[in-house]
């Protein structure tokens, strides 16, 4: 069959080897591709390719300071595919930012504004030596403000909240890394249709999955307020989650309140709960250690799903049932029993590999509270089961948050599978907006291996996942789960139903102590 | 328009102290990564600013603080001017990088002491323990080249050496093409026995007569100026940490630490770096490939 060869020649252009890895690695799985290189135009690279077929005259004429992007393709149609991939990520990664006229791009609030007459809102993402000096500026002119960067001194945040609110404003951060403003998604935010629930947060993948299943049952979001992981300790005293609450109370699109936390202070929580009683809404609350009880006006929830699902209950007027399984018990029992028919007596542990924080301490509660011995953020090995927030600032020194890439979390699935003792690989998958363009995908070579490694060694590994986004996310829902599923992958619906999966297998496992129940 | 942020250069690398020094210069932004930039300055020569615990090359200067944070908060693009003017350097006229505190990083050329065999087993153990992959090991004639290169300099054929090395320049995935990453550690290896195993200081000489006419024809700018700094005896301050920790006695901890550091630049340089020294050493040193010689 007659292949195609096509080389694209960038000129004097410099990106950083990460970036150049990944287009290969990202080439190379594109349908009808059959070989891609991504070098630099030196003579041996020339030489190189050209031994292998695939240099073209454009190729060979490239100088040892251009870049030469090389594939082997079925037809035109893959080829253009690859060609678009190309200039997608090229055009993303920031060194080919020359191209475009930096005469346009304002490198202060001044001259943007001065830009885009009427903004009311800043994204601010500097470090966060600098951030609160930004925040300010802001402030000053009268917009509302979303700090996206972490690293800032708790007594600045406090001095931001504080002048926000004289002025009536929003100071949503430091650290919030989502919201969803008037329709507008911001920062690490999934496409959800606009509706009639609204959600304050501190918590970003919360945010996320909590949004995003509302939408899946149905209804939507009027906004979702990002206030930042530390507003609700006692130090911060919860300034803009009340804040929050107040708009949200009184905003007409806004039926039914969820509010989301970390962990909060004791006398923040105090305020929160007079606060929430004080609401003519129907509020639902998640904090971690919340069991779902009905607190007077307000109800709690014990998981994100159950947020989500309580939210669209009460906004549809029903009352809110908490669910274990969306599967019935006989589907659980089938699935536990084929992950673990295969398995070896030694596999009895739960590997968490997760890259969102609040989805890995949503898991870790829920496998501690049905599993002994489970600890968080140790590596795969060992005694005990385990569950490790793979975007903590330890592992992302240097290197992409793992929702932007898998390669980290690749390397932490091969090392699960090379346990013996690992029995169950549990994962968020995470989408929507700057988040990896195709997360599925980029995690799917490993997983194969990893099955491979295990079934070389007698075992059978059981991978558990959920997918947080939604139809109308660029990666799109249900392509990534049937991605997945076409793998061997066990999609459940949240990120709590996985967890529960994943519990229920090892405790199947644990069940007889040596040999999984039939 | 206004300076937004102001950081101190806390050091710099020998290689560009020329560029610290002289009188007041104007390069450009050449590329902006997602951790650093990368800058022409006096007599296009490149500037390295980064972050970090060590200087990352031979043309880096280490900059204080979240600096990689601020390159996504602030939209640099190839070709802003980069200026010196007394002891400030301006990139974009939106960031000041003062120089009055910063110290300059000599690599420790003149050394050259008995290498370690149990360090160089620690540091074999820490690379092949990290389960990663060079750019080397990806090309299909991956170890001819590395047998070929392995061989000369054990042998100490001024020809063959030059022929593998000639065959390593250019070669690979990467910015920094593998080939040269490979190169530099070779190199980096060659200066640190220079003057305690037969045969090295004197390939050292033969490489840098040969090497320094073509370069710029045979690889990237990039790579060209790493191989033209390590022909002076001029590294990063991450690989001269790894050579100086294979001096004996060093700690297995020490070995591992510094082998880290080293692995954790770029997708493979470091790994490829790496490797080049190993096998330069284990070469020079008559150790067996990968296993070197136990004390019984």
């Amino acid at each position: 069959m007659p292949m195609l060869i096509w080389n694209a020649v960038h000129k004097g252009v410099y990106h950083d080897s990460v970036t150049l890895m990944r287009l290969t690695r990202d080439l190379q799985v594109v349908d009808g591709v059959q070989r891609a290189a991504v070098m630099m135009g030196t003579p041996s690279n020339r030489a190189l390719l050209r031994d292998a077929g695939l240099l073209t005259l454009d190729g060979d004429a490239a100088s040892p300071n251009d870049l030469i992007i090389a594939v082997e393709a079925d037809d035109l149609a893959a080829a253009h595919v690859g060609a678009q991939m190309v200039e997608a990520a090229l055009s993303t990664s920031r060194s080919l930012m020359l191209t475009r006229p930096t005469t346009c791009r304002p490198r202060t609030l001044r001259s943007a504004l001065t830009l885009l007459d009427g903004a009311n809102l800043a994204l601010i993402s500097v470090p966060g030596l600098y951030a609160g000096l930004e925040a300010l500026k802001a402030l000053r002119a009268g917009l509302h403000v979303m700090l996206f960067s972490d690293h800032v001194p708790v007594a600045t945040e406090i001095d931001l909240k504080r002048q926000a609110l004289a002025r009536g404003l929003l100071m949503l951060g430091p650290d919030c890394g989502t919201a969803i403003i008037n329709g507008v998604p911001l920062g690490f935010a999934n496409v959800v249709p606009r509706g009639r629930v609204g959600l304050a947060a501190a918590s970003g993948t919360g945010l996320q999955e909590v949004s995003c299943m509302i939408s899946a049952a149905g209804e939507g979001v009027s906004q979702a307020i990002g206030v930042g992981g530390r507003d609700l300790t006692d130090e911060v005293g919860g300034l803009m989650m009340a804040r929050a609450l107040e708009i949200l109370a009184v905003d007409p699109a806004t039926e039914v309140i969820g509010v989301l936390g970390k962990s909060p202070g004791r006398s923040t929580w105090g305020r929160l709960q007079s606060q929430l009683a004080q609401i003519r809404k129907p509020c639902v609350v998640h904090v971690p250690g919340l069991v779902s009880a009905a607190a007077g006006s307000w109800c709690a929830a014990a998981t994100l799903e159950e947020t989500a699902l309580t939210a669209v209950a009460l906004v549809r007027g029903l009352k809110p049932t908490p669910i274990e399984f969306t599967m019935s018990r006989a589907e659980i029992e089938a699935i536990i029993s084929e992950a673990t028919h295969a398995m070896h007596p030694g596999q009895r542990f739960v590997r968490g590999l997760y890259a969102g924080g609040t989805l890995a301490y949503e898991a870790l509660g829920l496998l501690q509270a049905r599993l002994p011995n489970v600890a968080l953020g140790v590596p795969g090995g060992g005694e005990g089961h385990s569950v490790v927030d793979l975007g903590e600032e330890q592992f992302t020194l240097g290197r992409p948050h793992p929702m932007i890439d898998g390669t980290l979390r690749r390397e932490w699935i091969l090392r699960a599978a090379e346990d013996p003792a690992t029995a169950v690989i549990l994962l968020d998958v995470i989408l929507g907006y700057g988040a990896h363009p195709d997360p599925a995908g980029d995690l799917l070579p490993a997983l194969e291996q990893a099955t491979r490694h295990a079934q070389a060694g007698g075992r059978s590994l059981a991978v558990v996942a959920s997918v947080c986004g939604t139809e109308l996310d660029p990666q799109r829902r249900s392509s990534q789960v049937d991605a997945l599923r076409a793998h061997g992958v066990t999609v459940m619906p949240s990120n709590a139903q996985a967890a529960r999966l994943a519990a229920g297998i090892a405790a199947c496992l644990i069940g007889d102590g040596r040999r999984p129940r039939r | 328009m206004v300076s937004i942020v102001t950081m101190n250069v806390i050091a710099a690398s020998a290689g560009v102290r020329p560029f610290l020094q002289i009188a007041p210069w104007e390069g450009q932004i050449a590329a902006v990564f997602d951790h650093s930039i990368l800058c022409t300055a006096a007599a296009e020569r490149l500037l390295h600013l980064h972050t970090g615990s060590r200087l990352a090359s031979p043309f880096s200067l280490r900059v204080e603080g979240d600096f990689a944070t601020m390159l996504h908060g602030i939209p640099f693009v190839r070709g802003m001017p980069v200026r010196r003017i007394d002891h400030t350097i301006t990139i974009a006229e939106d960031v000041h990088l003062r120089l009055e505190r910063t110290t300059s990083y000599q690599s420790p050329r003149h050394l050259s002491e008995d290498v370690a065999p149990e360090a160089i087993r620690h540091a074999w153990q820490t690379l092949r323990s990290s389960g990663r992959v060079g750019g080397l090991d990806q090309l299909p004639d991956a170890r001819a080249i590395g047998s070929a290169m392995r061989r000369a300099l054990a042998d100490r054929h001024a020809a063959q050496l030059l022929e593998a090395t000639r065959q390593l320049i250019g070669r690979g995935p990467g910015l920094t093409p593998s080939g040269d990453d490979f190169l530099v550690g070779c190199l980096r290896g060659l200066w640190l026995i220079r003057r305690t195993v037969p045969g090295a200081g004197r390939m050292l000489d033969q490489l840098h007569d040969a090497l320094l006419a073509d370069l710029d024809a045979r690889t990237s700018r990039v790579g060209a100026e790493f191989i033209r700094y390590a022909l002076e005896g001029i590294f990063a301050e991450v690989l001269d940490q790894v050579a100086l920790a294979l001096l004996a006695p060093s700690h297995p901890q020490v070995v591992r630490s510094a082998v880290t550091h080293l692995l954790a630049q770029g997708e493979t340089s470091g790994i490829d770096t790496m490797l080049g020294l190993l096998t330069c050493l284990d070469a020079l040193l008559s150790i067996p490939e990968g296993r070197p010689r136990h004390k019984r």
